[in-house]
């Protein structure tokens, strides 16, 4: 009998305009947003691949220690063709940042964007499952049950005995497939367009990712269908469960999620960007005088004591590496002080976005992809670590012969900055909470449903 | 008769859910977004404030240096310039594209510091969009002008109160005026008693202040919104004239208001980036950088054949560097014309969309949009090539030993021009989007009063 109700419900869908809808925009926004976000990939490998050419080059130029110390290296962030499916906290795809002794690591930013673009990001399968595919979810469960009652099909198909948890079973299950299936149809195009970029190499960990990622899609559409389902339960007409549930649908897509890092950044608040910046300034700015202070004076008798060259390259070696290092360390303690409280801030919009099952579907499928905000600080730890190697390695070439001309920079040593990101089971971790959280939701919103149906006046 | 149509029309809207669940709705959203955005200004506001003081604290601190060399090595070399952008009033309203610019520049003879702002944010706010009011007009508004309407005639029919107005003899033409003038009603009174909230509370709380300036544009904001808002409503009557069954309006009404509001304006920049590809400026920057080898190993070749010396060697030397620089600035100035192209056609396939067309007019009017961001782009290297030059200056003047005690004058540093449309040029460059609207409205109205009148009512 389960499987008769199932193939009713199904094909009820499938003859639906609702359903002609879905395979209208599912594949269009899919197959766009999965096409244009992998046309940009093979852009971004390709300035990729040349950044690292010119980067390297630019190390060539230099003659002098000094340059490294003040100009450094500017290293690139390898590509995650993740990026191709979920776009993330940040909207490039790679970034160049210059790594100095003289400075804290520094994002090479430029504005020449198309500002249309900005307004309008493209869509990629967040966006097009967190917003677009929940709304669909709406319009296919808002009448299940209340429509059917107005229709006068309900108590008609009740008088023949049909146990009512089959009944509401039966309309999930058709339902949901009906909703579903343009969706993974759509997917499995995406994936096809993808083929047809072979630059793009996704690895093991990456499929199982983006697997993880769609069943991710598929719990979040499993949750709104249910709530449609629930809402439809409690309703008599089909008008007022669709009022009840876009308004749910807009406080729970729009409201909460938009709403919680400015709830949490009021409630949480960190030091403002220009307080910090001033306390380093004038941290480096103490430092500076120290140097000039213990340099000045030394630098005055050594000329009158005509010490030789490669003496007062080594103090003045010892003593400004010595100078870069306290700088770097106080501004590392300024910026974990800092860090501590944008943590507690993360970890409050964390807590807010669990509010909304939208907005915890939205943060897992990113950190899943390694796009979320996880993967943004694991690289940002990454580059301190590099910047303090590239601190010694730039004192360490310090030699008198280098600046008598009698030797040359050799820089064949310098240091490589390798970017391995998070591996699966991390980013499991912090993933499993979120979609645990979206299963209990689906129970909640099913049992719901369930409880609310068993009671329903079908006449 | 109109006026009593209108009035049933009132009545019937007011006693349904949908009207209560508007205006909690609206009033909620536009108060809670008011607040939290208000507050977000003032931090803002006082973040500006302490730098642009602490910057003008760094410039007094170089004045102060008794050393004539010193002063110019730090003002031009070491500290270089700050400039600090000031948080746009009406941001508070349309957000839009502030949020993608940085709130302080710097430039330097050496190297210009580049701060990573992006590190003193919360990474969540790149991942959702801000909830301002537009955005609440844009998106939420939109779908209830749509809730409203969307059974204004098939749902009437449906229920057999419509055949039995006509079977009276009401005109038709009356009765979809009147389903428009009142339900429009019902729909903006809840949207504009919410927003004199929001406003009232702005200006009680006292810590943001509306110059006329800036009430003026709100104004046309406001303006604007409604307009949209009643595009919106006119769609909803349209497919409701359409269709024979509420069930069936409904569903089409969503189609519409996702593809008008998620889809079109989404796919628009997308198509106009396969119509009109721009290299990317790692490209440009590249072929620069091969100009500056050209240019270097052609100097080099001057001063091995003509030994480096004499005026006709300095001559041709400049003459390659110039070159070097013209061939430079004409790439740069290829990027840009494509880049232009690129997004005029986008911003022209958009326009299929009426949310793009209120996003433009929106984000204009609050001085946020497309506007601000091309300006500053042209600002900041308007203020990187003035510094230079200034910078060139004073050295010149250091060598011909022409620098006086009081030769640093804050005023004659040069400053990035801040961000000020006139409101004729912003209404100019919105022209385009309020008349599509205009039209919008029109053509759908004339679609709804023609269709009602070939309606089955039976």
């Amino acid at each position: 009998m389960l499987f008769t109700l199932v193939r009713k419900e199904l094909l009820d869908q499938l003859l639906s305009l609702r359903f002609a809808m879905a395979c209208i925009i599912c594949p269009v926004v899919v197959l766009s947003g999965v096409f244009v976000l992998t046309r940009d990939y093979k852009e971004a490998l390709l300035d990729y691949n040349t950044n690292i050419v010119m980067h390297r080059n630019a190390l060539d130029e230099y003659d002098n220690p000094f340059d490294l110390v003040n100009d450094g290296i500017q290293v690139d962030k390898p590509l995650n063709p993740m990026k191709v499916f979920f776009r993330g906290v940040e909207a490039e795809h790679t970034a160049t940042v210059r790594i100095s002794a003289a400075a804290e690591p520094e994002f090479q930013n430029d504005y020449e964007k198309n500002p249309i673009s900005l307004l309008f990001p493209i869509m990629d399968l967040a966006f097009i499952g967190g917003i677009i595919m929940s709304l669909l979810a709406i319009a296919f469960s808002y009448d299940a049950i209340s429509g059917e009652k107005e229709l006068g099909t309900l108590k008609v198909l009740m008088s023949y005995s049909v146990p009512r948890d089959l009944v509401l079973l039966s309309k999930w299950i058709g339902g949901y497939l009906g909703l579903v299936l343009p969706f993974i149809f759509s997917i499995l195009l995406g994936l096809v367009v993808l083929l047809l970029f072979p630059e793009i190499d996704l690895r093991g960990e990456n499929w199982l990712s983006l697997l993880l990622a769609i069943i991710g899609v598929l719990i979040y559409l499993s949750t709104i269908y249910s709530l449609g389902l629930f809402v439809s339960s409690c309703t008599e007409q089909a008008s007022t469960s669709i009022m009840v549930l876009l308004l749910v649908w807009v406080v729970m897509v729009w409201v909460l999620p938009n709403l919680s890092p400015y709830l949490a950044h009021l409630s949480s608040p960190t030091p403002s960007m220009q307080s910090i910046e001033m306390e380093k300034a004038s941290m480096a700015e103490e430092q500076q005088r120290k140097f000039q202070e213990a340099w000045q004076p030394w630098i005055s008798e050594a000329r009158e004591n005509n010490t030789p060259f490669p003496e007062i390259v080594t103090y003045f070696q010892n003593l400004q590496s010595d100078m870069r290092r306290r700088v770097a360390e106080e501004r590392g303690k300024i910026n974990e002080q800092f860090r501590q409280a944008m943590d507690a801030q993360i970890d409050l919009t964390r807590l807010l976005t669990r509010l909304s099952p939208a907005a915890t579907f939205t943060v897992a499928v990113c950190d899943l992809s390694g796009t979320g905000v996880q993967e943004k600080e694991h690289f940002r730890d990454l580059l301190k670590r590099f910047n303090s190697q590239w601190v010694d390695y730039s004192y360490s070439k310090f030699d008198p012969e280098i600046f008598d001309g009698d030797k040359e920079l050799d820089l064949s040593d310098h240091p490589i900055f390798t970017y391995e990101s998070l591996t699966f089971n991390d980013r499991i971790q912090e993933t499993f909470i979120d979609l645990l959280i979206l299963v209990v939701w689906n129970l909640i919103f099913f049992m719901g449903a369930y409880l609310s149906f068993m009671r329903y006046d079908v006449k | 008769m109109l006026l009593e149509l209108i009035r049933k029309e009132i009545t019937v809207n007011v006693l349904s859910l949908r009207f209560i669940v508007t205006f909690v709705l609206l009033f909620g959203l536009i108060l809670i977004s008011t607040f939290v955005l208000t507050s977000d200004y003032k931090v803002r506001l006082q973040a500006y404030e302490t730098s642009r003081s602490a910057h003008r604290d760094a410039l007094s601190k170089i004045k102060a240096i008794k050393d004539k060399n010193q002063q110019v090595d730090e003002l031009i070399s070491n500290q270089g310039v700050y400039a600090d952008l000031k948080p746009q009033l009406l941001a508070i309203f349309v957000r839009g594209l502030e949020g993608n610019l940085p709130t302080q520049v710097h430039t330097a003879r050496s190297a210009s510091r580049k701060i990573d702002e992006d590190f003193y944010h919360n990474p969540f706010f790149a991942l959702f969009s801000t909830p301002d009011y537009g955005y609440i007009v844009n998106i939420v508004v939109s779908l209830l002008a749509l809730l409203f309407v969307f059974d204004a005639i098939c749902g009437e029919k449906e229920r057999g109160t419509l055949k039995v107005m006509l079977s009276n003899a009401v005109p038709r033409d009356l009765i979809i005026l009147s389903k428009w003038i009142g339900g429009y009603l019902c729909l903006v009174v809840p949207f504009l008693v919410a927003l004199l909230a929001g406003i009232a509370y702005i200006q009680l709380s006292g810590a943001v202040s509306l110059d006329a300036q800036a009430i003026e544009r709100l104004i046309w904001l406001i303006g604007v919104s409604l307009l949209y808002i009643s595009l919106f409503f006119t769609i909803g009557l349209f497919i409701s004239t359409l269709t024979h069954r509420a069930a069936t309006a409904l569903i089409v009404s969503l189609f519409v208001w996702i593809c008008a509001i998620l889809v079109v304006p989404n796919l628009a920049p997308v198509i106009g980036r396969l119509v009109a590809p721009v290299p990317t400026l790692q490209k440009i920057n590249a072929e620069k950088e091969a100009v500056d080898q050209e240019t270097f190993l052609r100097m080099q070749r001057v001063s091995r054949t003509m030994l480096g010396y004499g005026k006709k060697a300095e001559q041709l030397r400049e003459k390659i560097e110039q070159e070097g620089r013209d061939r430079k600035d004409k790439l740069y100035h290829f990027y840009e014309e494509e880049l232009k192209t690129q997004i005029s056609i986008s911003q022209t396939l958009s326009r299929i969309s009426p949310s793009a067309s209120f996003r433009y007019a929106t984000t204009e009017l609050a001085g946020t949009g497309s506007g601000l961001f091309l300006h500053f782009k042209q600002a900041y290297k308007r203020f990187e090539r003035n510094f230079d030059d200034y910078a060139d200056e004073i050295d010149d003047r250091r060598d011909d030993d022409q620098l006086n005690d009081n030769w640093l004058q804050v005023d004659e540093i040069p400053r990035l021009k801040a961000y000020a449309a006139r409101l004729d040029d912003t209404l100019a460059a919105i022209a385009v989007d309020l008349l599509l609207m205009g039209i919008y409205n029109v053509v759908f109205f004339m679609a709804a009063y023609a269709l009602f009148l070939r309606y089955d009512v039976t």
